[in-house]
């Protein structure tokens, strides 16, 4: 949906310039939906490169004064999680609406209360839950959704990321805020994995699914809390398989689902759809049609991956989609794409995943 | 004199360290936390462990000193770790500073800053020469080096008393190739890029005692210097002298600059025409990246040396000879 020319661009402020910031501020600068009125940082350096970089008129470093001086209509907070509650409420109380990096809150409770901020502010809360956009997963949403693939029995969502063998979270100099998190520093990466399990597990009522996780360190390093999460959601007949390894590699976030009648699978980090679905050719030749159609489809992707680097395209592309349909349901008041359901079952599940009776 | 010296442990922060307590200045040397220092040896040298991206580690490293010459910086990452490893640390130094009413700084800069592709062939590079565009930029470290001066500068308004220092090329144990050079693909094999443009070398020795020159005269407040070696040399020449030194002779190919610098135009060219500008082509392949490798200038950077009083104190040859019995201990 394209704005009218009759649409005022919403006024937007971002809080937080960090490496997050850069596809935000790629969106606002570029979008006719959106004006960037100012970037805010702790770090004034900061916060002037990023207003520098993407066009911002103003930069500072401290957002209730812009808040107050420029009156916008949507913020951006893009800070460290522990800080969302405080500028989240700030936000709101200054009659903004606030688009949040994952993860919104630390606990159910506190997303519960924030929304509750939200609403007696008569203002609009989301949590950025980008991959759900990504063009891969919109399909595979799409191949459920209209029975290609079945009735969905399995839904297994892997991120691998060898973090513990070098980078900022294994930084022993100044450790990452993330390991004092709930899940260390799987909580940067929970709210993605469990977002896309729920969006192929059937509605069901939460008391009646099963869950258990096994967290644990394996690498040992003091730093880490957890570097390794495999959890098994079951709700109704579907089994959903969450799972984090901060030491496998290479860097792989696959989603695979899988139903009565085939299956879709895909590494967002390098996407390329997998089909084995029923084919035209019947059920003894749609093997060998999927086989050759797979097979093109690897030929393909390794030219459009390749030129997706050099376009500088990253797995973040669903950011886009997620912020435009954002700023479009903003501007005319329709349902947001990610709603309280979907935040709310987001929030509740990872607190079932950390709470004792699920641990193994 | 009290001085703290930040990024202590680091190629040119260790040399930083012998200069000063070879002027007679009390040290303290910063290192990160997790730093292994096992291997130098500093007697009289008080050594301080800390974060400067941490607000409470600055306060604690700047606390009692009266001057600080500033050389810790990220040599590693994309954009946003630069910031936070280079300039995020500097506000935080400043801060600290600030707080404890210490006011005289000597920054390590770097000769990335300058904007080559506003210099014509053969022009003269001093410290007046243009600065890179932030926004525009592709060199995350020269963008870096960049804001971090214009937030020293900035400071100055608010008393802070700064020496900013551009050192050129850096060489030394450890450090004799440059990216101005071409690429060194194995010991015995080289591929020189370039020929006849002069480099802007500086041995790391020379630099530390520029440095330390610096934080002890009142004349180079306020100012902003390159620091270059007396002698110039193209870059045939130093890797001529370079591969002499070596314990075994390496294979030098050459390229001419102008069939890199071609490259890179039709690089520029196909990014433009097939992805609106905005193709990832490695830095060093690109307009920017090549011209600021190789494109031919005059150097010039006697404003130190006239503020000073500063005089290098190696030649190429001996700084050459030091660096590779350093590199290569069993060698004569």
């Amino acid at each position: 949906m394209s704005p009218t020319s009759d649409d005022p661009p919403l006024r937007s402020l971002v809080i937080g310039a960090g490496v997050i910031s850069d596809p935000h501020l790629h969106y606002l600068a570029s979008s006719p939906r959106a004006e960037l009125v100012a970037v805010c940082d702790l770090s004034s350096a900061m916060a002037r490169v990023a207003a520098e970089r993407f066009g911002a008129p103003c930069s500072a470093t401290d957002y209730q004064v812009v808040l107050a001086r420029e009156c916008p209509d949507v913020v951006h907070v893009l800070t460290p999680p522990a800080t969302h509650d405080r500028i989240v409420r700030d936000c709101l109380a200054a009659g903004c609406h606030v688009i949040v990096e994952k993860p919104i809150a630390l606990d159910h409770a506190s997303f519960a209360s924030l929304w509750q901020a939200a609403e007696q502010a008569g203002r609009r809360l989301v949590e950025n839950q980008n991959y759900r956009f990504n063009e891969p997963v919109l399909e595979m949403e799409r191949l459920a959704a209209d029975g290609t693939l079945g009735e969905i029995t399995d839904v297994e969502v892997r991120l691998q990321l060898p973090i513990t063998s070098g980078g900022r979270y294994s930084d022993r100099n100044l450790p990452h805020p993330s390991h004092g998190l709930p899940c260390g520093v799987i909580h940067e990466f929970i709210s993605h994995l469990v977002y896309l399990t729920l969006r192929f597990l059937p509605e069901g009522s939460p008391e009646e699914e099963r869950v258990c996780a096994a967290w644990s360190n394996h690498s040992g390093e003091p730093l880490f809390r957890f570097d390794d999460l495999d959890a098994l959601v079951i709700r109704g007949t579907t089994h959903g398989r969450i799972r984090f390894s901060a030491r496998s590699a290479p860097d792989c976030f696959r989603v695979t689902v899988r139903g009565s009648r085939g299956a879709a699978s895909c590494d967002l980090f390098l996407p390329r759809l997998e089909l084995d679905i029923p084919r035209a050719g019947g059920q003894q030749l749609s093997p060998l049609i999927n086989q050759f159609s797979n097979g093109l489809g690897a030929v393909r992707a390794s030219a459009t991956n390749f030129l997706s680097k050099v376009k500088q395209k990253t797995p973040l592309e669903g950011l886009g989609t997620f912020l435009d349909r954002t700023y479009a349901a903003l501007a005319d008041g329709s349902e947001l794409p990610v709603t309280y359901d979907d935040m709310a079952s987001t929030t509740r599940m990872i607190d079932k995943l950390l709470a004792d009776e699920a641990r193994l | 004199m009290k001085v703290l010296v930040t990024g202590a442990n680091g190629f040119l922060g260790t040399r930083i360290v012998d200069a000063a307590r070879a002027q007679g200045l009390d040290v303290r040397a910063s290192v990160r936390p997790a730093a292994d220092v096992s291997h130098l040896r500093w007697d009289g040298v008080e050594v301080v462990r800390g974060d400067l991206r941490s607000r409470a580690d600055a306060l604690a490293l700047v606390e009692g000193c009266d001057a600080v010459i500033h050389s810790a910086a990220a040599l590693a990452g994309g954009l946003h770790e630069r910031l936070l490893g280079t300039v995020v640390t500097t506000e935080n130094l400043l801060a600290a500073m600030e707080e404890t009413a210490v006011d005289r700084l000597v920054l390590v800069s770097s000769y990335s800053v300058y904007d080559y592709d506003r210099m014509m062939p053969f022009a003269v590079l001093d410290e007046d020469s243009p600065i890179r565009d932030v926004a525009n930029s592709l060199d995350s470290y020269a963008q870096a080096k960049i804001v971090q001066e214009r937030v020293v500068r900035d400071a100055e308004t608010r008393g802070l008393r700064a020496t900013i220092v551009r050192p050129g090329v850096l060489y030394g144990p450890g450090n004799s190739w440059s990216a101005r050079l071409g690429m060194r693909l194995s010991e015995r094999l080289w591929v020189r890029v370039g020929a006849f443009a002069a480099l802007p070398l500086i041995y790391v020795d020379n630099c530390a005692e520029a440095l330390v020159a610096c934080v002890l005269s009142d004349r180079s407040i306020g100012r902003t210097y390159n620091v270059l070696d007396a002698e110039s040399f193209t870059q045939r020449a130093y890797t001529a002298r370079l591969a002499e030194h070596q314990p075994v002779r390496p294979r030098v190919i050459p390229v001419p600059w102008l069939v890199v610098r071609g490259a890179a135009e039709a690089g520029r060219l196909v990014s433009r025409a097939f992805f609106g500008g905005r193709a990832k082509i490695p830095q060093m392949f690109t307009i920017e990246g090549v011209n600021a490798r190789g494109l031919p200038l005059r150097h010039r950077a006697d404003r130190i040396r006239e503020d000073t009083g500063w005089v290098p104190r190696y030649n190429l040859d001996e700084a050459l000879r030091r660096t590779v019995a350093a590199e290569h201990p069993t060698s004569d």
